[in-house]
Parts: C-alpha cells; sequence; structure tokens
C-alpha cells in the first residue's frame, strides 16, 4: 500500500538580545544553520518583544542566511508590542515569503532594518518550518 | 482517561502549497485533493491559513474538507476574508468559520480544498498551509 508523506513541522524558538538582532550590520544573527541540499520552508511563526515595545529599527526581518538573502517576514516596529505575540500575517506583520521555499541549502537569521533596534530588551521568536532534500 | 490524552505526543505535520482557481472550483466545485485518502489513519486539522493573489469573489466561501462523499468541513474562510496578498489565519481572520478544528475527520480520508455556492472568482492562485496531526 502506498504510504502518504506527511511533511513534519520543525520549529525554531529562542529570545534574542538587541545585540544580536542589531549584529553583523543589522544581518541580525542566524536562527536556523545552513544544511547543504536542505530547503526549508517557512509556514508559520511569531515575535515578541520583552521589557518594552521595539523601536528604533523600521523592521524586524526574518530572512534566509547567505549574501542578498529574501526577506520571509518583515514586521514593523509599530507592530512588535511589549509582551504581546505579533503573528505573522497580522497587522503591520507583512509574511509576503511565508509559505515559499527559500534558497536551497540556505538557514534563516533574524535581523532589522534601517536604523538598530532599541527600547526592547529582548526579542522573542518562534519559527515554525518545514525542510526538504 | 483525560489526562491519558493529554500525555500523548502526537507530531504536527503541515502541508503547504498552491492552487490555481480552477483547481479550487474543479468538480462541481469540490476541488483538490492536497492529501491523498489513507486507509487506517484519520487525520486532525488543528491550524492553517490561506492567502489569495487577489481579492477573492464570487464564491461563498473557500472551504478545507476531508474527501468524503458527505465531507466533513475543516474549516471555512468566506471570500471577503482572503484579500490579496494577506494571511487568513484560522481563528483569527473575521471571516473565518471552523467548528471541526481540533476534532477528527472521517476515517480514512485525505483533504481537499474547494469553494461553496459559486465557483471562486477574481483569485488566480490560492495558498495553502493546513497544520494536522494523524491517528492510526
Amino acid at each position: 500500500m502506498a504510504t502518504t508523506t506527511h511533511p513534519r513541522v520543525h520549529c525554531a524558538s529562542g529570545s534574542l538580545t538587541l545585540a544580536q538582532v542589531n549584529a553583523n550590520t543589522r544581518v541580525g544573527t542566524i536562527i536556523v544553520p545552513p544544511a547543504v541540499d536542505r530547503t526549508i520552508t517557512v509556514v508559520d511563526g511569531w515575535l515578541r518583544s520583552e521589557g518594552h515595545s521595539a523601536g528604533g529599527a523600521t523592521a524586524v526581518i526574518l530572512t534566509e542566511t547567505g549574501g542578498t538573502p529574501t526577506t520571509v517576514v518583515s514586521a514593523a516596529v509599530a507592530g512588535i508590542t511589549q509582551d504581546l505575540i505579533a503573528r505573522f500575517g497580522a497587522a503591520n506583520i507583512t509574511a509576503t515569503n511565508v509559505g515559499t521555499a527559500c534558497t536551497k541549502g540556505r538557514g534563516l537569521a533574524i535581523g532589522c532594518t534601517v536604523g538598530n533596534l532599541t527600547t526592547s530588551h529582548s526579542l522573542d521568536y518562534c519559527i515554525y518550518y518545514t525542510v526538504t532534500v | 482517561m483525560a489526562y491519558v490524552q493529554f500525555m500523548q505526543k502526537k507530531r504536527m505535520k503541515c502541508i503547504h502549497g498552491q492552487l490555481t482557481t480552477a483547481q479550487v472550483k474543479a468538480n462541481s466545485r469540490k476541488g483538490t485533493i492536497i492529501l491523498p485518502d489513507e486507509t487506517g489513519r484519520k487525520i486532525t486539522v488543528w491550524d492553517g491559513w490561506l492567502r489569495s493573489d487577489g481579492n477573492a469573489s464570487g464564491a461563498t466561501a473557500v472551504v478545507v474538507t476531508d474527501n468524503a462523499a458527505t465531507p466533513i468541513v475543516a474549516f471555512a474562510m468566506a471570500v471577503g476574508g482572503l484579500t490579496a496578498a494577506t494571511v487568513a489565519r484560522v481563528g483569527v481572520a473575521t471571516h473565518y468559520t471552523g467548528t471541526t478544528i481540533g476534532q477528527p475527520l472521517t476515517g480514512g480520508k485525505g483533504l481537499r480544498i474547494g469553494c461553496t455556492v459559486a465557483d471562486l472568482a477574481t483569485t488566480t492562485v490560492l495558498d495553502y498551509c493546513i497544520f494536522y496531526t494523524v491517528e492510526s
């Protein structure tokens, strides 16, 4: 009997300091390392600012790793208020490439745009994704 | 007993992809299968979202159902909630109904996405992402 493949969901979750989000000239910090021949598709997730609502930057972004990365999610800081879960697709959390396969062999990073992230003490994240070979 | 059920570890699965409008309204609006039938398995949908590339119209709702002859609707998203390029989420979107979220669908049946009352229009493609578990 043929068996259906049921794609498993993985979850990258944790907390980044402001310095980690602002690191590498705002390219940010890798949360899922690249793996050769693996393709990641982000399917859902959320961000949450701890300590204070986000400010300073234009947006916190979830991107691919590597050169000229595709932005998976762009969360305007206005949508990242203190202690509240900012879910992908909600107001100010533009989820353009959620559900779209990232470039093969690349991981995921969280950074910010235009200016450094300020006022937040830390940024919690929870990213659901699938992996295909 | 309730606490025994709670302790069962169910590994969440995710089926995601894209359907054309023609696929959504195919088979007299029953739509297109996204998960095939599987004997002895039972699917429970827990979460998900839909996203249209244009403001959806024509149909009353886009529905995620099982493949049974008399299908159970896992959730429905009224076309008014499917605005261009916006994630319409289970449980959040104003136009969502999903009384069967978290409840097992028909045993041995897969999932499909279709539409109701009339053909889906305006939309060119529909992205979908469905979180579910499978029980034997």
